[in-house]
């Protein structure tokens, strides 16, 4: 699953409304909880575990596709 | 559906803004969102539809105590409550020399405040037993410490355990089974936890889930109450047709002890009070020579019926369930043969089948992921069922050479017609639940509604048991008249169906239409309702002049053949 498409579904937004810079300033709804949501939902569809580091610093679409290209993961 | 299927599946159906559902208030001392979509997913495939709210984060006791809590303001019908002990005992030193006690006023404090809530709510609490923390301050050696971890926790569990158990309107999920289930390592989630006091893995939220969906669908629809098993690969090895009574394989060592550890297995559930039945395509001659094998540890008089013949299995199931006096929904199937499950599901789609794998040393595992074979723990009447099939039999035997009146006569019938109290809860909650051809309105209350009802001014709830020469059926039936401008309306009545046609149902009546008078009430107003399977309280209250309309009912006389009897039998 394409990591735009997977962030829409658990954020509830079309795909074209996310870009690489989407992070909570951008989205509503996408408050700290969906944040967690969104890790767990990496986490489970790419079969990765992220850090705590990994997971406080991620911030933006953008961060999250290179911090699982960092664990081999296009998506 | 994997996982993240599941969550995609849930937050679709969430946002998809569909209409009543049950609703489900979430308090626990972490952050608990997580489980949501788990337990969604898992109450819609049970028939459940849910509304799921997350209460504040740790704040069990507030959420439960004060009336103007956003969970009070949300009404749940459900409140599940799920403490950990890693979080309670945050303030107290890691478990090593001293008492118990302190380790337990937390969680028995959020117990008591949940039970409360929940019965000021009407709702039915689901107390999740935390499971035992993975702190071992003395490594290997916390398993020698009789006031460590291990210890301490347990015995704050069954402290917990103790004072929920038994209460009307609570269940008791256990986060422990999971664990142990998958493993501690696979359980927990430091970073999570560390970043978002998120303790559990994704795999532990969705095993939480199942289990959470499994008991409040057991509080909600009837408990399957009939097992019926095949006999060849099944009770044992081979094909007794074939192989002959000594030919087929039983014994304690290799593929006969699985049969034999099988047996021992249904033996418990008719100890639960689950019927055993028997639907075998074989000579009957040659299955009771098996039987007679002395490593049979399952006799034929543990079952309550057979079928045995070479007809379809549906054809089996059917004619048993008539002879029961039982729904096809009661029934669950064991049988290892994929063609016969496929036989009855088609014929028989009500009944759960259950297929067993090839090998039989891997059934009891498969059995106990099984959801249709699940109960709550049973009351005195459900373990005397299967007794009570067996008295059935002897009362069929005399009622086959006797007129209607006379078998009546003889079978000696009195009957015990009290109000309904606290501790009659669970039986009148399963009654309520479960009957479905000898009840007039189908109400389904669980026991937090039915609490409610029972001492309450404006309700009659009134209990029914029954006995003969033959036996004790327990409490049977069940009615309740609600306080109306104008009189009384029947709100519930309901018999258990192996109670029908001996006039209790008649003396019930007469029994609730005097206590109406009694307690001033006025006269008894009926309506006859129709749902799927009720045709026999239909035709009961028909008799008396009720039609789909309310109207009052006719003066209905305690039958002559019944005694009362006044002490309670054991």
């Amino acid at each position: 699953m394409r990591l735009e498409n997977l962030f829409a579904d658990i954020l509830g937004v079309e795909p074209g409304a996310l870009s690489e810079a989407s992070s909570p300033d951008t989205i509503d709804g996408w408050d700290s909880l969906m944040g967690i949501n969104l890790i767990m939902a990496m986490q489970e569809a790419y079969g990765v575990q992220f850090s705590t580091d990994e997971i406080t610093t991620m911030w933006s679409l953008g961060d999250a596709r290179r911090s699982l290209a960092a664990k081999g993961v296009s998506a | 559906m994997s996982l993240i299927e599941q969550r995609l599946a849930w937050a679709r159906l969430a946002r998809s803004g569909r209409g009543p559902a049950l609703r489900i208030a979430l308090l626990a001392t972490y952050t608990i969102d997580p489980l949501t979509p788990y337990l969604g997913m898992a109450l819609e495939a049970a028939g459940l539809p849910a509304e799921i709210r997350v209460g504040p984060f740790d704040q069990i006791a507030i959420q439960c105590l004060d009336p103007a809590s956003e969970t009070a303001a949300y009404r749940p019908d459900v409140l599940v409550v799920h403490p950990r002990l890693e979080d309670l005992w945050a303030g107290l030193p890691t478990p090593l020399a001293g008492p118990s006690e302190p380790y337990a006023e937390a969680a028995s404090t959020y117990a008591s405040a949940a039970v409360e809530a929940g019965a000021r709510w009407g709702a039915t609490v689901v107390f999740v037993l935390p499971a035992v923390p993975d702190l071992r301050p003395l490594g290997v050696g916390d398993a020698g410490n009789a006031a460590g971890v291990f210890a301490t926790a347990n015995a704050v569990r069954e402290t917990l355990r103790r004072h929920l158990a038994g209460r009307a309107g609570v269940l008791i999920a256990d986060m422990e089974a999971e664990l142990r289930a998958i493993g501690t390592e696979a359980a927990e989630a430091p970073a999570l936890w560390a970043t978002a006091r998120i303790p559990y893995a994704e795999a532990a939220f969705a095993r939480l889930g199942a289990q959470l969906a499994r008991l409040i669908a057991l509080s909600r629809l009837p408990a399957r109450k009939v097992v019926a098993v095949d006999a060849d690969g099944t009770l044992w090895g081979g094909v007794v047709g074939e192989d002959g009574p000594d030919g087929v394989v039983l014994g304690d060592r290799g593929p006969g002890a699985a049969h034999v550890a099988f047996q021992r297995y249904l033996l418990a559930l008719r100890e639960a009070g689950v019927l055993l039945v028997l639907a075998s395509k074989n000579e009957e001659a040659d299955v009771w020579a098996a039987f007679a094998r002395p490593e049979m540890v399952l006799k034929r008089e543990h079952l309550a019926d057979w079928r045995i013949g070479w007809n379809p299995k549906s054809e089996s199931l059917m004619a048993m369930a008539e002879t029961l006096r039982l729904g096809l929904e009661s029934f669950c199937l064991i049988d290892d043969n994929p063609a016969e499950l496929a036989e009855v599901g088609a014929r028989c789609p009500q009944v759960a089948g259950l297929l067993m794998p090839a090998d039989p040393a891997g059934w009891r595992q498969a059995l106990s992921a099984e959801r249709a074979l699940d109960r709550l723990p049973p009351t005195a009447e459900d373990r005397a069922r299967p007794q009570s099939y067996a008295q059935e039999r002897e009362r069929a035997a005399i009622r086959e050479a006797l007129t209607p009146e006379a078998y009546l006569a003889a079978l000696g019938l009195s009957v015990r017609i009290t109000e309904a109290a606290e501790p009659d809860l669970p039986r009148l909650a399963q009654l309520v639940a479960k009957t479905n051809q000898f009840n007039l309105t189908c109400r389904r209350r669980d026991a937090a509604a039915l609490a409610a009802l029972v001492g309450s001014p404006g309700a009659i709830v009134r209990l029914a048991s029954a006995r003969d020469r033959f036996g004790d059926y327990g409490v049977v039936g069940a009615a309740i008249a609600l306080e109306t401008p104008d009189g009384a309306t029947l709100d519930t009545f309901l018999l258990s169906c192996r109670a029908m046609g001996r006039g209790i149902e008649r003396a019930m009546l007469a029994d609730l239409q005097a206590r109406s008078a009694q307690r001033g009430f006025g006269p008894l107003v009926a309506a006859i309702e129709t749902h799927p399977r009720n045709e026999p309280a239909r035709r009961f209250f028909a008799e008396l002049g009720a039609t789909d309309t309310p109207g009052p009912l006719a003066e209905c006389a305690w039958p002559v053949h019944l005694a009362i009897h006044e002490e309670v039998s054991a």
